[in-house]
C-alpha cells in the first residue's frame, strides 16, 4: 500500500486503540501491536517500538485526569519505577536479540496469562492495618480521598511487589508494552493498595519504564518514524477521546469483551510465531 | 505536594503535545514529497540511523524524516523531565532517600540516551 494509506489507517487503528485503552485501563500497546504485525505486516520490532511511545502518549495524555482525582501515590510509584527501570533495560535488551517468531510466541503466552487474569475472579483481600517495615521506614503509607473524606492505608509485602515490579518491567521492555496490569497486580494484590490507587499509581510510572524502553529501542535502530508517528497521534487522540466517553459506556461488558479479544489475538500470535 | 504533583503533570503533558507538534511537521514535510511512495515494512530496519548531531544537521535542512525523529526523542525527554523534576520536589522536601530513589530512576533513564 502507500505511505498516505498506511499512515492514514495505523492512525485510524491507533485512535480506536486509545479509546479501548483508556476506557479499560489496559494500555493501547496491547491491541496494536497484533494488529500492526499480523494485519499491516509491521516487522514485530518496529512495531513494539511504536507501542512503547504509544504507553508514554497515554501515560502523559491521561496524567492530570488522574493527578486530579488524587489517588497517585509518588513515592511508592517512583521507588517501584527503580525496579521496572532495570526490568525495562533488562526486557529491551533481550528482546533487540530474539527473533521476532520466538517474540511472537512470547507474546501470545503473555497474552493467555492476561486474557486468564482478567476471567479469574479477583478475592477481596483485606485491607491491611499494619504497614510492612520498609513501608514505614519511606513513608509509602497514604491516604487517599472517599466521599466520607480522606481515609488512610497501610502498604504491605514491599520486597515482593518490588520483585512483581521488576518482572512487569521485563516484560514492558521485552514486549514494547505498558505491562499497566501487571504492575496493578504488584499494588493491588502483594501491597494490598485500594485498587483506584494502584491503577493511578501504574498509570503514572508506566510512561516511565516506557521510556527507558524506548531508549533501547531507539538506539538500535528499531523505532521507525514513519510508523511510530500516526501511531503516537492517534493513540493520545483516542485516550483523550477514552477518558470523555468514560461515564457513558459501561466498562465491564467492555473488559469481558476485550479478555475475550486479547485470547483470540494470543492464539493468532502464538500460529504466527510458530508458523514462521 | 499534589499542587506541585499537577503542575508536574501539566508540564508533561505540554512537553508531549510539543513534541507531537514537531513530528507533525516532520510528517507533513516527508509526506509531501513520498505520499505515493508503496512502503514495505515486513523487515526490521529504519530509514534512517544517525547519531545525535548529525539528526539536528538534517532537522536543520528540513529533513522531514529527521524532524519526526526529532519528536520521538522529544517524547522519551518529556519523561525524563517528569523524573527530574520530581526529584527536585524531593530535594524541596529534603527527602533524601527519595531523592536517591529518583536519582537512581533518571540515572536508568538517561543509560541509553548519553
Amino acid at each position: 500500500m502507500t505511505l498516505i494509506t498506511f499512515i492514514i489507517l495505523v492512525g485510524l487503528i491507533s485512535i480506536f486503540a486509545g479509546v479501548i485503552g483508556a476506557l479499560t485501563g489496559l494500555g493501547g500497546g496491547v491491541l496494536l501491536i497484533p494488529i500492526l504485525v499480523m494485519f499491516l505486516r509491521v516487522n514485530m520490532h518496529a512495531a513494539m517500538g511504536a507501542g512503547l511511545f504509544a504507553v508514554m502518549a497515554t501515560s502523559a495524555g491521561t496524567a492530570i485526569a488522574y493527578l486530579r482525582e488524587g489517588y497517585i501515590n509518588v513515592r511508592i510509584g517512583m521507588f517501584l519505577e527503580v525496579a521496572a527501570a532495570i526490568g525495562a533495560l533488562i526486557g529491551a535488551y533481550v528482546t533487540i536479540f530474539l527473533s521476532p517468531h520466538i517474540i511472537q510466541i512470547i507474546f501470545g503466552a503473555i497474552f493467555l496469562f492476561m486474557s486468564y487474569l482478567s476471567w479469574r475472579r479477583k478475592e477481596e483481600l483485606d485491607a491491611p492495618t499494619v504497614a510492612h517495615p520498609i513501608a514505614d521506614y519511606l513513608k509509602l503509607n497514604g491516604e487517599y480521598p472517599t466521599p466520607q473524606g480522606k481515609k488512610a492505608y497501610f502498604v504491605r509485602a514491599v520486597p515482593a511487589a518490588f520483585g512483581m515490579m521488576g518482572i512487569a518491567g521485563i516484560l514492558s521492555g521485552l514486549l514494547g508494552i505498558g505491562a499497566g496490569s501487571f504492575k496493578v497486580i504488584a499494588m493491588d494484590q502483594a501491597m494490598r493498595l485500594p485498587y483506584k490507587v494502584s491503577t493511578s499509581t501504574s498509570n503514572f510510572i508506566i510512561g516511565i519504564t516506557a521510556a527507558v524502553g524506548a531508549g533501547v529501542f531507539y538506539r538500535h535502530g528499531y523505532v521507525n518514524p514513519i510508523i511510530t508517528f500516526p501511531v503516537v497521534i492517534g493513540v493520545l487522540l483516542g485516550a483523550l477521546l477514552g477518558a470523555r466517553l468514560m461515564p457513558k459506556i459501561p466498562v465491564k461488558p467492555l473488559r469481558l469483551l476485550f479478555s475475550v479479544v486479547i485470547f483470540w489475538l494470543a492464539i493468532q500470535m502464538i500460529v504466527s510465531g510458530v508458523r514462521g | 505536594m499534589k499542587r506541585l504533583e499537577l503542575m508536574i503533570g501539566r508540564v508533561l503533558f505540554i512537553c508531549v503535545l510539543f513534541s507531537i507538534m514537531v513530528t507533525l511537521v516532520g510528517a507533513i514535510i516527508y509526506g509531501s514529497h513520498h505520499a505515493r511512495e508503496v512502503i514495505n515494512f515486513s523487515v526490521a530496519g529504519m530509514p534512517q540511523n544517525l547519531p545525535f548531531d548529525e539528526l539536528l544537521v538534517q532537522v536543520w535542512h528540513g529533513n522531514g524524516l529527521s524532524i519526526i525523529q526529532l519528536g520521538l526523542i522529544l517524547m522519551i525527554v518529556s519523561q525524563v523531565i517528569r523524573v527530574l523534576l520530581t526529584a527536585l520536589v524531593f530535594v524541596k522536601q529534603r527527602d533524601l532517600a527519595f531523592m536517591i530513589i529518583s536519582l537512581l530512576v533518571l540515572l536508568l533513564m538517561s543509560y541509553q540516551l548519553v
